[in-house]
């Protein structure tokens, strides 16, 4: 079977499951209008377009990546549109107005998503291209990193700075910070690991880097420091240290890189939890929920119980009550799956990362430059590093913080970013697979 | 919709979830085993004739230099990077040559060429290089103007 039949195979099977999951829904929530069927056949549409771009502008590229990625949009619009109508109801209940479902506009963002991808696959014809962009991206990736904290346009939103709006619209640079600063890395490490992994002093039977060589670690760990100090947001600042160490672990082969990043991380957070009420609070609610049921640890408690509720395979999608959870629809979408679809669906969700991810290091093994196997594994370490995060927070295995979880979550930012990252790993891919004549 | 057909679509869905997982699963690992039997497609074959160049005494570069003029370095245990950079190992003055272009690594049987996502690229024997080369005694490789001969 050639990959691009694969795709379609697998294509028509995502698109079927979350029609599925659409139709199990609205009859468990009782609804029967047709005020999705024109979003939903809009986004098929988008979908299968996609797949048909693939064919023409990267006929070798990755036939799962596509699949597993709709798969997991549709789910995220699933459940962003039930949240909707169990947030019309309790508005009519209460006499409020109905809000505007959150649904139409994530679809939006969905079609946005799906052309951005196919932009890439048109536009770039080979992912070398970027290589020339690195300091480019460090420009750009610092100043989308900052852009939140300049007066006027940035906005504190749930205590955390990270919003930028300008008129009517706002958005969230740093899910943009992600993809610039991937770009950066890959370029970067490319040129100095010889000097990072090459040299090295003895010390304890290990062999430890020069000095010198610390710069490039101490100023990303600094970097991660500032953005958890000035814009108070904990899951970009572990996010964006957690990619550059894993990076940095990748293109040298150096274990001691783990070890220094490890206890840099260690004296971060323990001088964050000193100096900082906010990291404090987050971290006490970690560790005793319960106690603070009422007040901060509302939201989690309420995830829990979501959690509990849901069992071994769910309340069913539309029955159960992950309306309760504050943020459902974005922060907390894994915990309203959880409970609607169960461990065993939860489960499925987090096998679909690791296909995402595995996929991405697949490709970074493949293709032939050694700037593209950095910026393939990059990308995908930090979807898989995000999507670790937002599920440790969720479930109390770690603090909470808060992230989108990729293509799930509702807000336009992170769903456009992820799915250029798509568009770039279909290009490698294609590059990577494509039969050429070899020496 | 009565009780039973949603008990009956809650389930099918999770079944279906899994299916799409465990189908997705099964090519990957048809995947893995065609990459398993596949002849050494990682590393490119040098041509047989030649005998692969082995870590010892002796083995060196000599480097002709756009202006004419040709330098000899011993190949180490150190990488050697070509470029117009100040950094580089052999730093190159040529607007052929881009500033991290190519460079040479030890691996554990001898060495091999990599080029650095240079504009000009790296020609090991007259074929431009898309993956980490291995170079034997005798080879002839071209860096921006700069050609290099591979002895032992």
């Amino acid at each position: 079977m050639t990959a691009r039949r694969q795709e379609a195979w697998l294509l028509a099977a995502a698109l079927l499951i979350g029609g599925m999951a659409f139709v199990l829904a609205r009859a468990n929530m009782g609804v029967s209008d047709a005020g999705t069927a024109r979003e939903l056949l809009l986004v098929v549409l988008g979908a299968v377009l996609t797949h048909l771009g693939i064919r023409r502008f990267a006929p070798h590229a990755d036939p799962i990546l596509l699949p597993t990625v709709v798969l997991l949009n549709l789910l995220g619009l699933v459940m962003i549109h039930r949240l909707d109508v169990a947030e019309a109801a309790r508005a009519a209940r209460q006499g409020a107005a109905i809000p505007s479902p959150t649904f139409a506009s994530q679809t939006a963002w969905t079609l946005l998503g799906m052309s951005i991808a196919l932009a890439v696959l048109v536009l770039m014809r080979d992912h070398r291209q970027l290589q020339r962009y690195t300091y480019t991206s460090m420009v750009a990736g610092l100043a989308l990193l900052l852009m939140p904290l300049l007066p006027v346009v940035g906005t504190t939103v749930n205590g955390a700075r990270l919003w930028v709006r300008v008129g009517t619209h706002s958005f969230q640079p740093g899910e943009f910070a992600k993809f610039a600063l991937a770009v950066f890395f890959a370029g970067f490490l490319v040129l100095k690991r010889d000097s990072l992994a090459g040299i090295r002093v003895r010390v304890w039977r290990l062999g430890w880097p020069r000095p010198r060589d610390l710069g490039p670690i101490l100023v990303s760990w600094l970097l991660s420091v500032a953005i958890l100090v000035f814009e108070r947001d904990l899951g970009m600042s572990l996010l964006f240290f957690g990619m550059f160490i894993v990076l940095l672990y990748m293109a040298t082969g150096q274990r001691t890189w783990l070890v220094l990043g490890g206890v840099l991380f260690v004296i971060g957070s323990a001088l964050a939890w000193m100096a900082f009420w906010h990291v404090r609070i987050r971290f006490d609610i970690w560790l005793d929920p319960f106690a603070y049921a009422d007040t901060q640890g509302y939201q989690i408690v309420q995830s829990l119980y979501g959690l509990a509720s849901g069992g071994m395979f769910g309340t069913g999608l539309g029955a159960g009550f992950p309306y309760i959870v504050p943020f459902a629809k974005s922060d907390f979408i894994l915990a309203a799956m959880g409970e609607e679809l169960g461990f065993v669906g939860l489960a499925a969700i987090i096998m679909l990362y690791a296909i995402i991810v595995e996929r991405g290091l697949r490709i970074g093994m493949r293709v032939r430059d050694p700037f593209g196997q950095l910026l393939a594994s990059g990308l995908v370490v930090v979807l898989g590093l995000q999507t670790f995060i937002v599920a440790g927070g969720v479930t109390r295995l770690i603090p909470l913080t808060g992230l989108t979880t990729p293509f799930l979550s509702a807000g336009g930012s992170s769903l456009v970013v992820n799915w250029c990252i798509v568009g770039v790993l279909l290009r490698m891919s294609d590059a990577a697979n494509r039969v050429r004549v070899t020496p | 919709m009565s009780e039973l057909t949603l008990t009956l679509l809650r389930l099918g869905l999770l079944v279906a979830l899994w299916l799409f997982v465990f189908g997705v699963l099964s090519t990957l690992r048809r995947d893995l085993f065609a990459e398993a039997t596949r002849p050494s497609r990682r590393t490119p074959v040098a041509p047989r004739t030649r005998s692969r160049l082995h870590p010892r005494r002796g083995a060196h570069l000599v480097v002709a230099l756009a202006d004419g003029s040709t330098r000899r370095i011993g190949l180490g245990d150190e990488p050697i990077t070509f470029g117009t950079a100040d950094d580089n190992t052999v730093v190159l003055d040529d607007d052929f040559t881009s500033g991290h272009h190519a460079r040479i690594v030890r691996r554990e049987r001898g060495w091999v060429i990599e080029d650095l996502g240079s504009t000009n690229g790296t020609w090991v024997e007259r074929r431009r290089i898309t993956a980490a080369a291995p170079i034997s005694d005798g080879m002839h490789v071209r860096v921006g103007r700069t050609e290099i001969v591979v002895g032992a």
